[in-house]
């Protein structure tokens, strides 16, 4: 198993070697902490004092944190976001949105789920936008507000804590704090030793004070090795991610190819519509229950007469996409939702 | 549904869960190790607490490799430690047998030790060394502390210095469930008379007694037995190595049998497949589930560094600590429990020797 994992890693070290050229340098500074900058990063280490005052600051700045903290639920996984504003925009990482104009279900901290979409992305950096859509006012959290890498207020050797759903929405548990140290600071990732483990992806960094700086993307085998997308890299993609665009060829999330979708049917022409001749037993069609010898009568609500009217539709269609279809069954007539796969 | 692979790892629902990613491209800025969280610098901050662990915490040694602590109960040397982790299996002679094992308190070694009680549920043995004056751990008045508030237990040890592992308190405090730690080391089938048996674990007290495929178990230690969970009700109750009677029909012969139910680990049952946050968390405990209630730390230690005591800044054991369970979430016996389980089998040793 280890083998694999160093194998995938490999891969992924590559990408992350061409997608993060054009590094920042930055002069490593240490501040003072104080009321205003409270991230006890003046001392070299910390002492007992500190300590108290770490502990004091996350205790207090835990509840808002974790109350803008959402479960992200698609298909059969799931992954953490944050919300940003009263309206209910989440910040997330690409691959847990995985696409634009997906359908998601948010889970707040106490249960409670809300529809909301994927809005664009950023695939070489692991940042995007989800928009709850159920009308409400909820709970947010303060970003980092830095347009760029030496404008961000953390800096390196900066206390943090991280939220996140690991594995999954567990009411009993509640989403996981863990706390430690930015460690490393690139331009488009910050690297902390808060630990995290699947299904915290897409969850918020956030500094002492609360604020937000970072969201959730990956991580080595090291316990150190935690990688974030910081914010500026979401301030400056922001209004295209707001309008829905699809940034950039990397390898955090796939564009959709229009027409690489598959029902997984033959069909021959009858007088009521097409009629099933055969069905893939691992594709959409026969997972949404569709047998030989139905007949497709409707597909998002058009009427099919001829098989070109069905290959019209899938033209446009890409692998993730729905499919409606209206079917006779016998003498009854259903209505079936495809979730539509890859050829 | 097949999912789209984007070179080499899978862009797909189930990759929600993080990407792994060992390589680092060239960064601009990094912080030298040792004021890293798990640094040594940090470490010095907690040296009042390592100072407890020192005096009031144990280290046990395999050989030259320390491969768990404890918690120092009594002046004259009773330790609690993690149970699952103290024994080794012996295939060819199915034995079960305690590790050659050195316990070190503070500077001193203690060769000469016993194992005289376990409690299962919890995963706690309870070690004797003969000693005189040793500090015994402070237990916190409650394990009710907020998540956020720092929390130290043994890191990695020489035989002459304790050292600490630091975390926080991380998520609610709960039950983890999972499958029970003591196993009769079969699969069960209901059926009309009774519960059919579907398979037999090789090393299992069931393959021992001679059980086989296709008996069908009616009685379970003198209980009618009409189902699963009736038979699993009673092994509940049961601690490793407790022997139960079953009867059973076998070509319509009814016959009986004694058999021994052992701990999930030695009769070679044991881990469910590796999942994906598994892979990426490198070793984790023999036993990490199926506790009553566990407090949740995002101590980042080695499966080897649990047993010990679980101290807050005031050096108060607010736990012990139980499992590692994934490289972000480790698990710790609250501080009430522990102090109850280490009563009761200290009840149990007393009425044992009158």
């Amino acid at each position: 198993m280890r083998k694999r994992t160093q194998r995938n890693t490999n891969v992924l070290g590559r990408q992350l070697l061409v997608t993060t050229i054009g590094l920042v340098t930055l002069a490593v500074s240490s501040m003072t902490a104080s009321a205003e900058r409270p991230y006890f990063n003046d001392k070299k280490v910390p002492d007992a004092e500190d300590l108290m005052a770490i502990q004091k600051m996350l205790q207090k700045n835990l509840a808002q944190a974790r109350a803008a903290t959402v479960c992200i639920q698609l298909g059969g996984g799931s992954g953490t976001g944050v919300i940003v504003s009263e309206d209910g925009l989440v910040l997330t990482a690409a691959h847990v949105s995985s696409g634009v104009g997906k359908e998601l279900t948010i889970v707040m901290e106490d249960g409670t789920k809300h529809k909301a979409i994927s809005l664009g992305l950023h695939s070489e950096t692991d940042a995007a936008m989800v928009q709850i859509t159920d009308k409400g006012k909820y709970p947010f959290v303060k970003i980092d507000d830095g347009a760029t890498i030496d404008k961000s207020s953390t800096l390196l050797g900066d206390w943090v804590f991280s939220l996140g759903h690991s594995g999954g929405f567990d009411k009993d548990r509640g989403s996981v704090v863990r706390l430690g140290r930015l460690v490393r600071i690139a331009s488009n990732t910050i690297q902390s030793d808060c630990k995290l483990i699947g299904g915290d992806s897409g969850g918020p960094l956030f500094d002492m004070n609360g604020v937000l700086v970072g969201i959730h993307s990956r991580v080595g085998a090291v316990l150190d090795v935690n990688m974030h997308v910081p914010t500026h890299t979401f301030h400056a993609h922001w209004d295209a991610m707001k309008k829905n665009e699809f940034i950039g060829e990397g390898a955090f999330a796939k564009k959709p190819v229009m027409g690489n979708a598959f029902i997984g049917v033959a069909v021959e022409k009858v007088a009521e519509g097409l009629k099933v001749t055969d069905v893939d037993e691992e594709a959409a069609a026969a997972k949404a229950g569709i047998k030989i010898g139905d007949i497709i009568l409707t597909a998002d609500g058009k009427k099919i007469t001829e098989k070109a009217d069905l290959e019209m539709i899938m033209k446009k269609k890409s692998d993730g996409d729905d499919l409606a279809l209206e079917i006779l069954s016998g003498e009854e007539k259903t209505e079936l939702k495809l979730k539509l796969g890859a050829r | 549904m097949k999912f789209p692979k984007v070179k080499g790892f899978a862009i797909s629902v189930l990759s929600v869960a993080l990407v792994s990613c060992s390589q680092i491209p060239a960064w601009s800025q990094s912080l030298p190790g040792e004021r890293r969280t798990s640094g040594k610098g940090v470490e010095a901050a907690f040296e009042a607490q390592r100072q407890v662990l020192q005096d009031s915490s144990a280290a046990i040694y395999e050989g030259r490799k320390p491969i768990l602590y404890g918690a120092i109960m009594s002046a004259d040397g009773y330790i609690l430690t993690k149970d699952s982790e103290l024994y080794n299996y012996d295939e060819k002679t199915k034995a079960k047998t305690a590790k050659e094992l050195m316990i070190i308190v503070d500077e001193h070694r203690y060769t000469d030790f016993k194992i005289v009680a376990r409690d299962v549920e919890w995963d706690l043995a309870l070690i004797k060394i003969e000693a005189k004056g040793l500090k015994p751990i402070k237990w916190a008045a409650s394990s009710e502390i907020a998540q956020g508030t720092w929390v130290v237990t043994n890191g990695s040890s020489s035989k002459a210095r304790r050292r600490v592992n630091i975390g926080i308190i991380s998520a609610n405090a709960r039950a983890i469930d999972g499958a029970l730690p003591v196993v009769m080391g079969v699969g069960l089938k209901k059926h009309k008379e009774g519960v059919m048996i579907e398979g037999v674990s090789a090393k299992s007290g069931a393959q021992e007694a001679g059980l086989k495929k296709g008996d069908i178990i009616f009685k379970f230690d003198g209980l009618e037995v009409k189902n699963r969970k009736a038979v699993l009700d009673v092994i509940r109750t049961k601690q490793p190595g407790d022997k139960v009677e079953v009867e059973f029909k076998r070509d319509d012969k009814s016959l009986k049998v004694e058999m021994e139910l052992k701990a999930r680990e030695e009769a070679g049952g044991g881990r469910k497949p590796k999942s994906r946050n598994d892979q990426m968390s490198g070793e984790f405990s023999n036993r990490r589930d199926s506790f009553p209630r566990v407090l949740q730390t995002d101590i980042g230690q080695n499966y080897r560094q649990t047993g010990g005591p679980l101290l807050n800044l005031a050096g108060e054991a607010v736990g012990l600590n139980i499992a590692r369970a994934t490289r972000a979430e480790s698990f710790a016996v609250p501080c009430e429990e522990v102090q109850q389980v280490f009563a009761e089998l200290l009840k149990g040793l007393n009425s044992a020797a009158e």
